[in-house]
C-alpha cells in the first residue's frame, strides 16, 4: 500500500547534471524515463502482497524498491540515478512516526487540552523533522555514483516551515505566494551535488503572478459555466426539452464545476514546475521545464477514470505515466565545459523525519 | 563471456567504458584507466528493474552500470547467480496473478468483515458523551430544516410514550431510549433513531398506523438500531471508507472519492436494517405482539412511498419490504 508522490520535488529531478569531461558546451540533455507500467505493476503487486502479509512491516522494503525502480529508470546523458535508502532506517522512522501519531490521538482522547499541547509540541518539532526528511532523501540519492546532499540551517527550516506559514495564516493567506517562494528557495537553494551547490532565482513576484493566473483561471471558468448554464436553461425553455433535458441542465453546472476544480490542480502543477525549474541552476548549468497544462490535465483525468474502473489496479500504470511526462518535460542545459563533479562529505542521516512527514501527510511539495 | 558497462569510482562523475569478465570466481573489469579483479562474493548486484541498468557495486563504493541485459544474463548464468525469490516473483506472470488474486481477496475480506468489525469496535469504544453530542447536533439540524413541532394532542403523545416505556426488553436492558414527537416538513412518514437513544416519531407515521401495536413494532425496530449502535457504527464506517478511498485514489478530488463510499455503504445499511428487524422480532415476541405488525406498517409505508418512485435495491438503504416480510413471520397483527 504505497502512495507515490509524483511531485517535481523528487530528488531525481532535484538533481540532475550531465557530467562528462569533454561534454560540448551549451548542450541540452533531456531527462528520460524508461519505466513501464507493466514492469512496475509486478513490483507493486508483489510488494503490496508482502506488505499485507507482514502487517505493514515490509512496506519499508517496498518503498526502497519502488524508489529504486523510479530512480534507476531515470536517465540523464546516458547514466541513471540511484536510491540508497536503508529499509531498516525507514522502518525505524515509520515506527517512531506511528508512535507520535498514537501519542497525539491518545492525548486528544484523554483531554482536549492535552491534545492541543501535544499538537503544539509536534508543530515545534516539525520543521526539524522536515529538514531531516529532505536531508535523508537527498543523502540517499545519487547520479553517476555521486551523492546529493541537503545543506540547510535549522534556523531557516523553522522560518520556512513554521514562521512564514504562520504569518501567511495571520494575513489571510495574502502572503501564501511569498511563502511558496521561500519554501522553493529553501529546497532548491540548499541542495548540493557532490561539492556543487544548486541555486534558485525565481523572484517573489513570479509566484504572485502564478497565483493570480490560477485565480484568473478559476474566475474565468466560473463565469463561463454560469453563462453556459443560463444559455442552456434558456434554450431548453424555448425548445421544451422535457424531463430528461431539464435534468441534464440541472446537473450541468455541478459537473462543470467538478471538472474546473479538477483542472486547477494540473494547471497549478504545470505552471509551478516550469517556474521552479526554469529558475534553478546547478553551478553554471541550467534547467529547462516545458510541462503543458493540457497534457497534464489529460493524463490526470484519464488516469482517474482508469483507476476507478479497474478497482485501483491501474494505479501503477497511472503513476508511471504521470511520472514519465513530468520527467520528460525537464532538460538540463549544460553550460561551458563540464568538469568532473567530485564527492563532498557524506554523513548518514536517520529516516525519522521523512517517515514522520509522510505519515502526517505534510506535502513538502507545496 | 564478457559484457560492456560504464564504470564510476564513486568519488567523481567521470565515466569509464569497461568490459566485465568472469574468471573462476572473480570478476575482471578492464577499460580506460581501470583494471580491477574482485572476488564475486565481495560484489553486490542490483535487482533487475525493467529497462533500468543493473549495477555491480564494489565494496569501496565504485560500481558498473550495465545496460546489456542479455549479455549480463549470460555472464550471470556462468557464475551460477540466482536472484532472490521476491525479485523473481515480481517478473513472473504466475506470481503476479497469484498476488493480484490475493490482494483482491484481501480487499473483499476487508470490506466484508474487517471494516464492520473495526467500526463496531470503534463505535463501542466511543464514550457516550460523543453519541450525545452527535445526536444533539443531528436533531438540531433536522429541527431546523426538516421537522416542525408535533401537532399530536398531548394526551396521545403521553399514551404512546407510556406504552413504549412499558415494553419489556428481551435479554439485557437496552440503552436509555427516549421518544420525541415531530411533524414533518420535508420528509414523509418516518421514524429515526439517533445514536444517543433518542427516537423521532413523525405525526404522519402515527396517522399511518392502524393499531398501536404497529407503532410499537416500528419503535422496536428503531430500538434495534440504538441497541446495535448502528448510527455510530455507520458514521465511523463512512469516515473510514472515505479516508481509505481518498488515500488510495490519492490525488483524486474528494467528491469522486466519496462515490465508492456511498455505494459500499448502501449494503452496510441494508444489513443494519435486517439486524434491527431481528431485534424488533425478539422484542415484539417478548411482549406478546406479532412481528406481522412490523410487516403491515412497513408495507403501508412502502405503498405510500412508491407513489414518489423508489431506487433499485443496490442504491437503497432499506431492504425491499417484500423480502423483509418473508423474514418476519407470525400471526396476524391485532
Amino acid at each position: 500500500m504505497e502512495q507515490t508522490d509524483t511531485g517535481a520535488e523528487r530528488p531525481e529531478d532535484t538533481a540532475a547534471m550531465p557530467v562528462m569531461a569533454g561534454d560540448a558546451s551549451g548542450e541540452c540533455f533531456p531527462l528520460e524515463f524508461t519505466g513501464r507500467g507493466g514492469d512496475y505493476f509486478g513490483i507493486w503487486i508483489v510488494n503490496l502482497l508482502l506488505t499485507l502479509l507482514t502487517l505493514g512491516i515490509y512496506s519499508a522494503w517496498a518503498k526502497v524498491r519502488r524508489l529504486q525502480y523510479f530512480y534507476r529508470n531515470t536517465q540523464l546523458a546516458g547514466a541513471s540515478f540511484d536510491y540508497h535508502g536503508n529499509p531498516r532506517a525507514i522502518l525505524k522512522g515509520r515506527v517512531i512516526a506511528v508512535a507520535m501519531l498514537i501519542a497525539y490521538q491518545v492525548a486528544g482522547g484523554v483531554h482536549p487540552g492535552l491534545g492541543a499541547l501535544v499538537a503544539v509540541a509536534l508543530a515545534l518539532v516539525l520543521p526539524r523533522l522536515l529538514l531531516r526528511s529532505l536531508q535523508f532523501r537527498l543523502a540517499n540519492s545519487s547520479y553517476r555514483g555521486l551523492r546529493f546532499r541537503f545543506d540547510a540551517r535549522l534556523k531557516d527550516a523553522y522560518r520556512v516551515f513554521l514562521g512564514w506559514p504562520l504569518l501567511a495564516f495571520v494575513t489571510l493567506y495574502l502572503l501564501a505566494p511569498f511563502c511558496h517562494q521561500r519554501l522553493k528557495q529553501f529546497q532548491h537553494g540548499n541542495a548540493v551535488f557532490g561539492q556543487t551547490r544548486f541555486a534558485f532565482s525565481a523572484p517573489v513576484r513570479a509566484f504572485y503572478a502564478l497565483y493570480f493566473k490560477m485565480a484568473g483561471a478559476l474566475v474565468l471558468g466560473g463565469v463561463l459555466i454560469a453563462v453556459l448554464g443560463v444559455g442552456l436553461h434558456g434554450a431548453a425553455q424555448t425548445l421544451g426539452g422535457g424531463r430528461l433535458g431539464a435534468g441534464l441542465i440541472a446537473v450541468f453546472p455541478l459537473i462543470a464545476l467538478l471538472v474546473l476544480f479538477f483542472f486547477i490542480r494540473p494547471f497549478f502543477e504545470a505552471l509551478s514546475q516550469n517556474l521552479v525549474w526554469n529558475h534553478t541552476q546547478l553551478g553554471e548549468h541550467r534547467f529547462v521545464s516545458t510541462a503543458s497544462v493540457w497534457r497534464l490535465f489529460w493524463i490526470r483525468l484519464t488516469n482517474l477514470f482508469a483507476v476507478l474502473f479497474t478497482l485501483g489496479f491501474y494505479h501503477p500504470f497511472a503513476v508511471v505515466r504521470l511520472l514519465r511526462y513530468r520527467l520528460q518535460t525537464v532538460s538540463v542545459l549544460a553550460a561551458g565545459d563540464l568538469g568532473a563533479f567530485v564527492a563532498g562529505s557524506t554523513d548518514p542521516v536517520g529516516a525519522t523525519g521523512e517517515e514522520a512527514a509522510e505519515l502526517f501527510d505534510i506535502d513538502i511539495a507545496l | 563471456m564478457s559484457v560492456v558497462g560504464d564504470y564510476y569510482d564513486g568519488r567523481s562523475t567521470r565515466r569509464r567504458r569497461v568490459t566485465l569478465d568472469h574468471d573462476r570466481g572473480f570478476l575482471q573489469v578492464r577499460g580506460d584507466d581501470v583494471e580491477r579483479r574482485e572476488a564475486l562474493a565481495a560484489l553486490r548486484l542490483s535487482e533487475p528493474m525493467g529497462a533500468a541498468p543493473r549495477l555491480v557495486t564494489f565494496s569501496d563504493g565504485a560500481f558498473c552500470e550495465i545496460r546489456d541485459h542479455a549479455g549480463l544474463q549470460r555472464l550471470l548464468a556462468e557464475t551460477g547467480h540466482r536472484d532472490a525469490c521476491v525479485v523473481r516473483w515480481q517478473f513472473s506472470v504466475r506470481w503476479i496473478a497469484v498476488a493480484s488474486l490475493f490482494c483482491l481477496a484481501a480487499l473483499f475480506a476487508a470490506y466484508r468483515w474487517g471494516l464492520p468489525w473495526v467500526s463496531a469496535r470503534v463505535a463501542d469504544a466511543l464514550p457516550d458523551s460523543v453519541a450525545e453530542t452527535v445526536s444533539d447536533r443531528v436533531l438540531a439540524v433536522l429541527d431546523e430544516r426538516y421537522l416542525a413541532p408535533s401537532r399530536l394532542p398531548e394526551a396521545r403523545q403521553a399514551a404512546i410514550a407510556a406504552r413504549f416505556s412499558a415494553l419489556a426488553m428481551p435479554g439485557e436492558p437496552v440503552a436509555r431510549a427516549h421518544l420525541v414527537f415531530r411533524a414533518n416538513r420535508a420528509m414523509s412518514a418516518n421514524a429515526l433513531a439517533l445514536p444517543s437513544g433518542t427516537i423521532i416519531l413523525t405525526d404522519d407515521l402515527v396517522a399511518l398506523a392502524r393499531r398501536d401495536n404497529e407503532l410499537m413494532a416500528v419503535l422496536a425496530h428503531e430500538l434495534g438500531h440504538v441497541e446495535e449502535r448502528h448510527g455510530l457504527r455507520q458514521a465511523v464506517q463512512s469516515t473510514l471508507v472515505g479516508l481509505l478511498a481518498a488515500w488510495f485514489l490519492g490525488d483524486v478530488s474528494s467528491v469522486v472519492a466519496a462515490a465508492p463510499a456511498v455505494l459500499l455503504e448502501a449494503k452496510y445499511s441494508r444489513d443494519a436494517e435486517r439486524e434491527a428487524d431481528l431485534f424488533a422480532e425478539r422484542l415484539l415476541q417478548a411482549n406478546g405482539i406479532s412481528p406481522r405488525c412490523l410487516v403491515d406498517i412497513l408495507q403501508r409505508l412502502d405503498h405510500a412511498e412508491s407513489s414518489a418512485g423508489s431506487a433499485p435495491e443496490f442504491l437503497s438503504t432499506h431492504p425491499e419490504t417484500i423480502r423483509r416480510s418473508e423474514a418476519l413471520v407470525g400471526g396476524a397483527c391485532e
